[in-house]
């Protein structure tokens, strides 16, 4: 069997990678190993208008739970700011859905899909990656491919077994739990955001509400020892206070620390978090892995038709996403530097401060004039804006 | 390196920053030669299923 295109994982990167190689006329198989694809979630579901926007993806009503107009960010004493300003406005997707369909749309464009297979190594031809070994519902399979697409999240063992470093250092993983709760009083349309060492140390805490109380609560934390606590003991603490019932637990983690650094070798490009394609100040990372995964497919498609599968013709993906998003990244990478480099004061009082603007008009420069009276914020982002 | 599988969410984060490798995630999950008690395994689990303390 030889494909043109193996995509390996099926959740957001791989099958957006896998629809629109396949929608450019590639042969395409997308193995995921799970036996369920969507499942289990290790995502809370924001997504912004602007996803919708650029991939085409219409917001359907199967895997839209709520409308987002508003965001709600709490501070640690109990300062809080609403906002409605437009770049807020999106969704919560149920991802189990949303999942299945972007492989359902990978699939009706063409392309073959393989749940419950897991791909365990990788075939090489003079140095090249030729193909992947995967273990399945019909046993071990061999397939041979031009070029293969690894999009298996932080574990990527697939980038590594091609040689890439796809390895994050432990400051560099957001660990999260979350639970999907039902009875919790909570805005419909509104995001909810936790700050502070009580609620969520070096991270948030989210709440984000999916219609008639029931909400995904979770927390993020970035921990470097383990003796410091977990994302659950403050999930826990939290929850235990609003008295609702668990539907669903789920726990993760997300890349933040910024992508890794060679992103494509001879046959194989990384893309979505297995490659750390991720917000690093929100840990957002599903319009981000569409878009690089949209790039990934262009230049595998490129490459499969003037056969050219080596590094330095793949080399041009990790230039194009680099250049429309890397500045981005970088710059959400230093914000969320500053923001953790406050103190539960600084960070209460400056929440305050902003409390009673019209945060959908505020420019660069009263934004500036606010933070006058923060030296120390104002040196810090000085380098950002 | 202790392992409380009934604990793990097999969310591959361990996996992922093992120095040595010695972590592998298959229907379980696998604790191979070359550990070096780093503990960064323990680190960025979001369940604390791997073990620092003597709870697991
Ligand atoms: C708790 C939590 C909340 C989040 N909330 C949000 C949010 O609200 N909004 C947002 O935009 N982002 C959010 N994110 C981030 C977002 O979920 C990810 O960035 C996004 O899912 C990345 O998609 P991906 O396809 O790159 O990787 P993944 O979703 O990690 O998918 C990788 C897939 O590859 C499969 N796989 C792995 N290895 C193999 C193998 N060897 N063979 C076959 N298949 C394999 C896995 O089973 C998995 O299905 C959140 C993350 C977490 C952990
Ligand atoms: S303690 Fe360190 S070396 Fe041992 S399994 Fe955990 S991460 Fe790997
Ligand atoms: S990090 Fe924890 S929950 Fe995730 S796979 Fe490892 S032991 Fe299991």
């Amino acid at each position: 069997m030889k494909y043109d295109l193996v995509v390996v994982g099926g959740r957001v990167a791989g099958s957006i990678a896998a629809y629109q190689a396949a929608k450019n006329g590639l042969q395409v198989l997308l193995l995921e190993g799970n036996p369920e694809i969507g499942t289990p979630v290790q995502c809370a579901g924001g997504v912004s208008d602007s996803f919708f926007k650029s991939t085409d993806i219409k917001p359907l009503p199967e895997f839209t739970c709520t409308r987002i107009t508003a965001a709600t960010i709490n501070g640690p004493y109990g300062a809080s700011i609403t906002t409605g300003n437009p770049i807020i406005r999106g969704y919560i997707i149920e991802r189990k859905i949303f999942d299945k369909y972007l492989a359902l749309r990978a699939a009706e464009a063409g392309a073959d899909v393989l749940a419950g297979s897991r791909v365990k190594d990788l075939m090489f031809h003079e140095g090249s990656v030729s193909g992947v070994k995967f273990r399945g519902p019909d046993g071990t399979c061999e397939v041979k491919s031009g070029i293969v697409i690894a999009a298996d999240g932080i574990q990527s063992c697939v980038g590594r077994m091609a040689g890439l470093n796809t390895r994050f250092r432990p400051g560099e993983l957001c660990s999260c739990a979350q639970y999907e709760v039902t009875g919790f009083d909570v805005d419909d349309e509104t995001m909810e955001f936790y700050f502070g060492s009580v609620f969520a140390p070096s991270g948030y805490l989210w709440v984000f509400p999916k219609g008639d109380g029931r909400a995904n609560v979770g927390v993020g934390v970035r921990r470097t020892r383990c003796s410091d606590n977990g994302p659950l003991h403050y999930l826990n603490r939290f929850i235990s206070r609003a008295g609702c019932s668990r539907l669903e637990f789920n726990a993760g983690a997300v890349p933040v620390g910024g992508p890794i650094r060679k992103t494509y070798t001879d046959g194989l490009l990384v893309v979505g978090d297995a490659a750390g394609q991720v917000d690093p100040l929100t840990g957002g990372g599903i319009h981000v892995a569409a878009e690089c995964a949209t790039i990934a497919a262009d230049v595998a498609t490129d490459a499969i038709e003037s056969q050219r599968t080596d590094a330095a013709f793949l080399s041009k993906y990790e230039d194009t996403w680099r250049e429309q998003i890397g500045k981005n990244l970088d710059r959400s990478l230093k914000f969320r530097k500053v923001l953790e480099s406050l103190s539960d004061d600084e960070l209460d009082t400056l929440i305050g401060s902003f409390d009673g603007k019209d945060l959908n008009s505020i420019s660069k420069i009263s934004l500036l004039k606010i933070l006058r009276h923060y030296p120390k914020i104002l040196k810090m982002l000085k380098n950002i804006l | 390196m202790k392992h409380d599988p009934s604990r793990c969410m097999h969310c591959g984060a361990c996996v992922n920053v093992c120095p040595s490798g010695a972590l592998e995630l298959e229907d379980t999950l696998l604790i191979g030669d070359g550990c070096r008690e780093c503990l960064a395994c323990a680190a960025v689990c979001p369940v604390d299923a791997m073990g620092c303390e003597d709870e697991v």
